[in-house]
């Protein structure tokens, strides 16, 4: 069920924010000890405001499309009086005194929080394989990585523990599980979305946004947690004519399973089906972007860490080893890295003279298994945490929103995805024409057996 | 190649040997596609200031 479906039937008084809670919460318990989606179950707290939520609605208020849904936060967020851990062991026992501006924003909207989901050890990382609190679980294929840094989000929605999990996304942390679990994933434009309150990453990269189960239930939102008004795409969209659809045909955007290239291409038929103009873009080298992408990310990642490195011994391999490697860049290369993301994002704004907005793959291939650290991609051998986020990570530096939407399932029988891109501060675009799209593919759509 | 040990010895990290030994090829890799990018700037490419950050709410 979605939010909006969820949020019907709550006018309708034909379900109470309390039912809807409890159903979230007999989930969790029935299902994350098999996918330790959650770090921290706030089941008290949740039922006792659901049941305020309740109150408020028989009494006629209503704060709007948020009021009385359950939801979740990455467990990088701020809760006050709810430890926040970051997934690791320096903050294992973390406790805020304060909520972070997003929860305050949630509180405002009605929402009813179920707890805290896991992550990658401090959200720097794409398999949520997390050392201190375990491995979050695939809701496809337990022994499959979820994705990450937000994977505990994706496996809640998507296994009905929560209809919205908030995820940050630094290089892909929110479309990475969305492709890979098969939900939709938002990551706004960047500045959209206040991070105060949230445990950093980049501090000139972190993004924060929703995991979801529909283009709308995102946009929902987004609209509680930012600036924007009027971007819920409407029930019914119809046409996209007068929409300028690009497809870039760059190099690496076709070294993904041939799964993935279909996704594109089966999107790319329907916005034409749907009166868009689909058209054939070409956009600078992802490859220097990210490269550019990953020097600011270490130098940042590091700057937010550093104080703690001496204790070695707090920090998985994969996260201390990218640590180590960020105190090892010079503040010249920082420095000429954000000189360079300056000059590629003028390169890259180029496209926006030919397209409203883009589709391009979303992860290269469907999830790999926890602990496998190759994948193959046209018979090529090559590091999974490299190709997972060859076209999410350069998204970052230019601070474009971006989406990512289902587009089936692989041959092996696992989620893959596309992501939809527009310039800065178009999200309003952006979700008209993913929902458009999300409408005409029914097909994509699936939940995983067992889970629905 | 830079000389990772050097660096690092450079900057008092304290990062054990074996680490730089383990993180020395990914390093490599990404100089050798970032250098030429930084020797391609002019004077005239300016840094992108804290990114937007004038839209940041709070």
């Amino acid at each position: 069920m979605t939010i909006v479906e969820a949020g019907a039937l709550l006018r309708a008084r034909k379900v109470s924010s309390l039912e809807l809670t409890r159903t979230c919460l007999q989930r969790i318990e029935k299902f994350n000890p098999a996918f330790n989606a959650f770090i921290t179950v706030t089941r008290e707290a949740a039922e006792k405001r659901a049941s305020e939520m309740d109150a408020e609605l028989t009494h006629g208020i209503d704060r709007g499309p948020m009021h009385g849904i359950p939801i979740a936060y990455k467990d990088l967020v701020f809760t006050k009086s709810v430890r926040t851990t970051a997934g690791s062991k320096l903050y294992a026992d973390f406790v805020p005194d304060h909520d972070a501006r997003i929860v305050e924003q949630f509180d405002a909207a009605g929402a009813v929080s179920v707890g805290k989901t896991g992550l990658h050890e401090l959200a720097y990382g794409i398999t949520s394989t997390n050392p201190h609190f375990g491995a979050v679980r695939n809701p496809w294929d337990r022994e499959a990585i979820p994705g990450g840094s937000s994977g505990g989000s994706g496996t809640a929605v998507v296994a009905g523990m929560a209809f919205m999990a908030i995820g940050t996304d630094t290089g892909g942390s929110i479309r990475i599980p969305a492709a890979f679990c098969g939900c939709v994933g938002l990551k706004p434009t960047y500045g959209r979305v206040s991070k105060a309150g949230v445990f950093p990453l980049g501090f000139t990269l972190d993004h924060i946004g929703p995991l979801a189960m529909s283009v709308r239930d995102c946009a929902i939102t987004f609209e509680a947690i930012s600036d924007a008004r009027g971007v819920v795409p409407a029930a019914e969209i119809g046409s996209l004519k007068g929409v300028r659809v690009g497809i870039p045909e760059n190099t690496i955007i076709n070294r993904v399973w041939p799964e993935v290239k279909r996704g594109v291409k089966a999107f790319a038929d329907k916005a034409a089906a749907l009166g868009a103009t689909v058209v054939a873009v070409r956009l600078p080298e992802f490859a220097e972007l990210n490269a550019v992408a990953r020097v600011i990310l270490m130098g940042e990642a590091t700057a937010a860490h550093v104080s703690n490195l001496g204790k070695r011994e707090m920090f998985g391999t994969d996260v201390l080893a990218l640590l180590d490697q960020g105190r090892l860049i010079s503040a010249v290369d920082y420095v000429n890295a954000q000189r360079l993301r300056k000059k590629m994002t003028a390169q890259f704004n180029a496209v926006w003279k030919q397209a409203d907005c883009l589709i391009i793959p979303g992860c290269p291939t469907a999830a790999p298994k926890i602990g496998q650290n190759r994948i193959e991609i046209d018979g090529v051998d090559d590091d999974v945490r490299l190709v997972t986020t060859s076209l999410m990570r350069g998204i970052n530096a230019l601070g474009w929103p971006a989406l990512s939407l289902p587009s089936g399932l692989a041959d092996n029988g696992m989620p893959v995805g596309v992501q939809m891109l527009a310039r800065a501060g178009s999200e309003k675009t952006l979700l008209h024409v993913g929902a458009a799209l999300e409408d005409a593919a029914p097909e994509f759509k699936r939940l995983p057996p067992g889970l629905a | 190649m830079a000389d990772w040990t050097k660096i690092s010895e450079g900057f008092e990290t304290g990062i054990p040997a074996t680490q730089i030994e383990a993180i020395r090829g990914t390093l490599d890799v990404l100089e050798k596609t970032f250098q030429p990018l930084v020797a391609a700037l002019t004077p005239e490419d300016d840094t992108a200031t804290p990114f937007n950050a004038e839209i940041e709410p709070r």
